[in-house]
C-alpha cells in the first residue's frame, strides 16, 4: 500500500509540475497536491495528492505501532520511520491550522492587521454606531450562486446570484435600471483565473432583500469608491476583499531601506525599521530578508516593497503555524536514524550486539 | 639585401609586440555587474558573449580589450563577432563564412539597413519572435556594447588642434599641438556659448578665430556623443568607501563632475599608456599599468581587495577545470587499456590520475569560494562543477576501499561528463555573478544547497553503478577473475543509495527549513522543491521495493539507472517550467540534452534489462 503510494504521489507530483506551467503555482497546487480527488480531463476520477499522502501516513502509523521490531539492526530504520510520521503529521497540521497572509504598511504609517493570500470574504460595515465600527463578515463558502447572508442582526438579507473567481467589468450600452450603485453602469463578466493567484480580481452579483424592497447590485475586488448600501434610511457599506486577520499588536513602519549591488538595480538587501507596539510599549526591531520577527506565535517576514516616487511601502508577509516545529524535530530524527542504519551496516555499532 | 632586412624589421617588430605584457593590464580594478572585478573577467565575459570564447584564437582577452581601447581601427576590423544562423547572414544581407566569424564593420553597416525591423522587434515579446529574430535584436545589443567598450576613453583621443595664437591664449592651450576633449573640458561652456552666438551672426563676417571656435564646438559635439559610454567603470568611488557606493565609467566622471585631482591623474595615465600601446614600447607601457593600478587602489582604498583581484586575474588564467578534464579523460583511457590488458599497473596509474585531476578541480572550487567569499554552489554551473567534484570524491573513496577500477570508472565518467556539461553554461556571462537579495546569506547556502549538492553527486554515483552492475550481468566472462564481484556490486549499490537518500533528505528539508525562515513557509510546492520531493520519493521507492522484495538486484539497478534522469530532471528541467523561485538560467537546448539523455539512458536499461532477464532464462533452462 505504501509502496504504490508513493509510485502514485511521484505520478502526480510531475503531472502537477508540468501544470504549474500552463496555470500558475496556487491553481495546480489546488488541483493536484490539495486535493482529495483528482479528475482527469474532467471525468475520470483519481486519487489526489491528499488522499494519496493520507494512505502513506496511515501506512507509516501502522508500520509504526505493529511493524516495529525492536532489534538493534532494525533501530535505524525504525527512527527514521518516526521522524518521517512527524514530517507529514507536522504537513498535516500546518495544512488544517495555519494562516497567512500579506501585510502592507506605508512609510510612517501603522497597521495591526493582514490579508490572506488566497481566500476572500464580503465584509459588511454598518458605521451607526459612530465611535465603534461593526464588520460583520461572511467567508469564501458565501460566495456561491443561490446563498443567503443574513442574520447578525441586520435588517436585511442579502442573496448571491453570480459569483466570479476572476471578473472584468465592461460599461454597459443602456444603464440598468434593476441595479444600483456601480451595477447601473458595469457589467461583470467572467474571465479565465489568472496564472498569477494574486492578479483574480473577483466580483460579486447579488439581490438586497430588505423589509420593503428588493434591488440588485454588483461588486468587484478593489473598488476605488465602497459601495454603500441604504436600507431603513442607514447606510452600510459592503466590500468583497481578501480575508482579514487582526494581530494581537500593532506593527509601526519606521523606515524602509534597500541596498542594492553597487552601480546596478539589483536588490543587495532590503529591510524594515519598524517599532513593534503591544499595549502602547514601543519597541524599535528590524524585518529584513532573511531575519524575521517573532511575536506571539506570529512571525512577520521581509517579502516585498512597493516605490513610488519618493514614498516607500513595505510588503510583510505573516504568519500563524503552529506545526512550524516538526520540520525542524523530523529532519533531526530521521538524520539520526539514517546515520545509525549506515553505521550498524558498516558494523561500527557491533560491539553493542550480544550474542544472535 | 632588401628582403633581409625587412626580415629582420619583421622579427624586429614582432619582438617588440610580445615585448608588451597584457597580464598585468588584466589586473587593473573595473566594477561590472555590481562586482569589483579584474579588467580580464570584464574582458573575458564580453568576449564570451560576442565570440563564445574567452580568449581569441590569435589573442587574448587582455590584448583584445587592450585594442578595442586603443587602437579602433584594427579592432572594428578584427573577427569578433560569432553569426552561425544563416538565416540571420541572409537577413543581414552579409556573407556566410566557414569560421562564422565577422568583425565590427561587416556587421554593423548591415544593421543599419534594417535598424526598423530590429526597432519592431524590440516591441514584440521575446517569446513570440523566432530564434533568428531573437539572435538578430541579440546581435543589435553585442553591437551596440562592443561600440559603448569602445568609446570608454574616447576623451582622451587628440583629435583637436589650435592653429591660431590668440585662441591659444584665451583657452590656456599649447598652440599647434594634439589636443584631446579633455584639455578642452574646462573651457567648454565657453566655447558652446561662443559657438551659440555665432551661429546668430551672418557668415560673412566671421574672423578667422569665430570660424575656428564654430569647428571647434561641433568637433567637441561630436566626441560628447560618447557621454553614454557607462560600461567600463574603471574609477573607483572616491568619497564613500562602502561596499554599494557607485563606480563611475570615465564619461560619467567628467560629465557628472566627479573629477578630482587624482582622476586627471589618472586619466593622464590612461592617455599614456594609449600612446605606449602606439608605440608599443613595453618599458613606458608597463610604468603606466602600475601608475593606473596605484591611483586606483588610492582612490578605491577600502573597496578594492587586491589579493582577491589578483588571486582572480591568476585563476581565469589558470583554467583549472579544463586541466582536472584533460586528466580525467586521460585516467579513463589508461583504465580502459587495462581492461584490455588486464594491468594492474595501468589501473593504478589511471587511478592516480583521477587523483591528480582532482587536484586542479579542487582548486579551482576553492578559489572561487575565496574570490566570491561564499560557497561554490550558487549558480547552475557552479552547482554542476561541484556535483562533478562529490562524484569524484566518493569514487576515489569507493576505489580506495574496493580497489577494483569500477571507483576509477565512475569517478572518470562523472568528472569528464560533467565538467564537460558545464562548460557550456559557462557562455551565460560571468560566472561569479551576484546573488538576488533573498539568496544573499552564507549559512543557508552553505547548508541546504552543499547537502543537496553532495546528495545529487551521491546519486550519480549510484546511477553508474547500476550501468556497471547490468552489463557485468548480462557480460559475464568465463574466467571468474575477470569479473567483478556482483554480490559486493549489489551491497555498495545499496549502501551508495543510502548516502544519496540521506543528503537528498536532508537537503530537502533544510531547503524547506530555510524557506522557513525566510518567507515564513517550509513548502510551497515551487517546481526546484517538488524536483527534490521527487527525488526523495524515487529514492524510497526503490529502496522499498528491494526491501519488500519487490525487485531483484537487476531491477534495482535499472531502478538506479533511472535515478540519474530522475535527478536530471529535477536538477535542470525545472528551470525549462520557468515559474517559481528556483528558475534562473533558461536555455532552450537543455529540453533538446534532458530528452536526449532521458531516452538513451531509459533505453539502456531497458535493453540491457531485457537482455539479462532473457539470459536469465535460457541459464534456467
Amino acid at each position: 500500500m505504501f509502496f504504490f503510494g508513493l509510485l502514485w504521489l511521484m505520478v502526480l507530483l510531475t503531472i502537477g509540475t508540468i501544470a504549474q506551467k500552463d496555470l500558475g503555482l496556487y491553481q495546480a497546487q489546488q488541483l493536484y497536491f490539495s486535493s482529495w480527488i483528482v479528475w482527469f480531463w474532467g471525468v475520470i476520477p483519481a486519487p489526489g495528492g491528499q488522499l494519496t499522502m493520507g494512505v502513506i501516513f496511515i501506512g507509516l502509523f501502522a508500520q509504526l505501532i505493529f511493524k516495529t521490531p525492536l532489534k538493534l539492526k532494525t533501530i535505524g530504520i525504525s527512527i527514521t520511520h518516526l521522524g518521517a510520521f512527524l514530517l507529514i503529521l507536522g504537513g498535516i497540521i500546518t495544512g488544517y491550522f495555519s494562516f497567512e497572509g500579506s501585510m502592507i504598511i506605508d512609510e510612517g504609517k501603522t497597521s495591526s492587521h493582514f490579508s490572506d493570500y488566497h481566500k476572500l470574504e464580503i465584509a459588511i460595515v454598518d458605521s451607526r454606531p459612530s465611535d465603534h465600527r461593526r464588520v460583520i463578515t461572511f467567508d469564501s463558502s458565501y460566495m456561491e450562486k443561490g446563498k443567503i447572508l443574513n442574520g447578525h442582526d441586520l435588517p436585511f438579507s442579502i442573496e448571491i446570484i453570480n459569483f466570479c473567481g476572476n471578473c472584468t467589468y465592461k460599461k454597459r450600452k443602456i444603464n440598468n435600471k434593476d441595479y444600483k450603485g456601480f451595477g447601473k453602469i458595469f457589467k461583470l463578466e467572467h474571465t479565465t483565473l489568472a496564472k498569477e493567484e494574486t492578479e483574480n480580481r473577483s466580483g460579486i452579483s447579488f439581490k438586497l432583500n430588505g423589509n420593503k424592497a428588493t434591488s440588485l447590485y454588483s461588486i468587484i475586488e478593489d473598488m476605488p469608491i465602497k459601495q454603500s448600501l441604504v436600507v431603513d434610511g442607514v447606510r452600510y457599506g459592503i466590500e468583497i476583499r481578501h480575508k482579514r486577520y487582526n494581530l494581537p499588536f500593532e506593527i509601526e513602519l519606521l523606515d524602509f531601506v534597500k541596498t542594492d549591488y553597487a552601480s546596478t538595480a539589483m536588490a543587495k538587501n532590503y529591510k524594515s525599521i519598524v517599532n513593534l507596539i503591544d499595549k502602547k510599549i514601543k519597541q524599535r526591531t528590524i524585518v529584513q530578508m532573511n531575519e524575521p520577527l517573532r511575536y506571539k506565535g506570529y512571525t512577520l517576514y521581509q517579502s516585498s516593497y512597493l516605490q513610488e516616487g519618493e514614498k516607500e511601502t513595505t510588503v510583510l508577509s505573516v504568519v500563524h503555524n503552529r506545526g512550524r516545529m516538526f520540520p525542524y524535530i523530523s529532519s533531526i530524527i530521521i538524520c539520526i536514524g539514517i546515520v545509525i542504519h549506515l553505521l550498524v551496516l558498516a558494523g561500527f555499532l557491533n560491539f553493542l550486539k550480544r550474542d544472535e | 639585401m632588401k628582403t633581409i632586412s625587412l626580415f629582420i624589421l619583421m622579427i624586429f617588430s614582432l619582438q617588440l609586440k610580445a615585448d608588451i605584457d597584457f597580464t598585468e593590464f588584466g589586473k587593473i580594478p573595473i566594477l561590472h555587474e555590481g562586482r569589483i572585478k579584474p579588467i580580464n573577467t570584464f574582458a573575458r565575459v564580453n568576449l564570451l558573449w560576442f565570440y563564445e570564447k574567452s580568449n581569441l584564437k590569435e589573442m587574448d582577452a587582455n590584448e583584445w580589450l587592450a585594442e578595442l581601447l586603443f587602437d579602433r581601427e584594427s579592432a572594428f576590423k578584427r573577427k569578433v563577432f560569432r553569426i552561425r544562423n544563416i538565416d540571420v547572414t541572409k537577413a543581414l544581407n552579409i556573407k556566410h563564412n566557414k569560421d562564422h566569424l565577422f568583425s565590427f564593420y561587416e556587421v554593423s553597416y548591415p544593421l543599419k539597413e534594417v535598424l526598423p525591423t530590429i526597432n519592431k522587434l524590440y516591441s514584440i515579446d521575446e517569446k513570440l519572435r523566432t530564434p533568428s529574430q531573437n539572435q538578430i535584436v541579440a546581435l543589435y545589443v553585442k553591437i551596440l556594447r562592443y561600440y559603448e567598450i569602445a568609446r570608454s576613453l574616447s576623451f582622451i583621443n587628440e583629435p583637436f588642434m589650435i592653429p591660431l595664437e590668440s585662441v591659444a591664449k584665451d583657452l590656456e592651450v599649447d598652440l599647434n599641438k594634439k589636443l584631446s576633449y579633455l584639455d578642452l573640458f574646462k573651457n567648454k561652456e565657453m566655447i558652446f556659448d561662443k559657438a551659440e552666438n555665432l551661429k546668430k551672426k551672418d557668415r560673412k563676417k566671421l574672423s578667422k578665430p569665430d570660424i575656428l571656435y564654430l569647428i571647434l564646438a561641433q568637433q567637441m559635439y561630436k566626441v560628447q556623443s560618447d557621454e553614454y559610454s557607462e560600461i567600463f567603470k574603471v574609477v573607483p568611488p572616491q568619497f564613500s568607501k562602502k561596499e554599494e557606493s557607485h563606480w563611475f565609467s570615465p564619461w560619467q566622471t567628467i560629465q557628472l563632475g566627479k573629477g578630482s585631482p587624482q582622476t586627471v591623474q589618472f586619466f593622464k595615465f590612461w592617455n599614456s599608456l594609449k600612446k605606449s600601446y602606439k608605440d608599443q614600447s613595453s618599458n613606458q607601457w608597463n610604468h603606466d599599468i602600475s601608475n593606473i593600478q596605484k591611483i586606483s587602489n588610492i582612490m578605491g582604498n577600502g573597496v578594492i581587495n587586491k589579493t582577491k583581484l589578483n588571486l582572480e586575474a591568476n585563476f581565469n588564467k589558470a583554467e583549472y577545470f579544463t586541466k582536472a578534464i584533460s586528466l580525467y579523460i586521460l585516467s579513463f583511457l589508461l583504465l580502459s587499456f587495462s581492461w584490455l590488458y588486464k594491468g594492474l599497473l595501468f589501473r593504478r596509474i589511471s587511478f592516480g590520475c583521477l587523483i591528480l585531476g582532482s587536484v586542479p578541480h579542487i582548486v579551482g572550487l576553492t578559489l572561487r569560494c575565496i574570490i566570491m567569499s561564499r560557497p561554490p554552489v550558487s549558480t547552475l554551473y557552479e552547482s554542476i562543477i561541484s556535483v562533478a567534484l562529490v562524484g569524484v570524491v566518493g569514487a576515489i573513496i569507493y576505489e580506495r576501499s574496493k580497489k577494483d577500477g569500477i571507483g576509477t570508472f565512475i569517478g572518470t565518467t562523472l568528472g569528464v561528463i560533467l565538467l564537460f556539461v558545464s562548460f557550456s553554461y559557462e557562455k551565460g556571462g560571468d560566472s561569479m555573478g551576484m546573488l538576488a537579495a533573498v539568496l544573499n546569506t552564507n549559512f543557508w547556502l552553505a547548508t541546504h544547497v552543499v547537502t543537496i549538492t553532495i546528495g545529487y553527486g551521491c546519486c550519480f554515483v549510484a546511477s553508474v553503478l547500476g550501468h556497471v552492475y547490468l552489463v557485468q550481468t548480462y557480460i559475464k566472462n568465463k574466467n571468474p577473475q575477470k569479473n567483478f564481484d556482483l554480490v559486493g556490486l549489489n551491497k555498495s549499490m545499496k549502501g551508495v543509495t543510502l548516502y544519496a537518500l540521506f543528503f537528498t533528505v536532508l537537503g530537502t528539508i533544510l531547503g524547506g527549513i530555510w524557506a522557513d525562515q525566510s518567507w515564513g513557509r517550509f513548502w510551497g510546492w515551487d517546481p526546484k522543491e517538488n524536483g527534490a520531493l521527487l527525488i526523495c520519493l524515487w529514492l524510497l521507492f526503490i529502496l522499498h521495493g528491494r526491501l519488500i522484495g519487490y525487485f531483484k538486484p537487476k531491477m534495482y539497478a535499472a531502478g538506479l539507472i533511472v535515478t540519474g534522469i530522475v535527478v536530471a530532471v529535477a536538477w535542470f528541467g525545472v528551470n525549462l517550467l520557468n515559474v517559481g523561485l528556483h528558475s534562473y538560467g533558461f536555455t532552450d537546448s537543455i529540453a533538446y540534452n534532458l530528452l536526449a539523455f532521458s531516452l538513451i539512458e531509459l533505453v539502456f536499461a531497458g535493453t540491457f534489462l531485457f537482455l539479462v532477464l532473457k539470459k536469465n532464462k535460457k541459464d534456467l533452462v
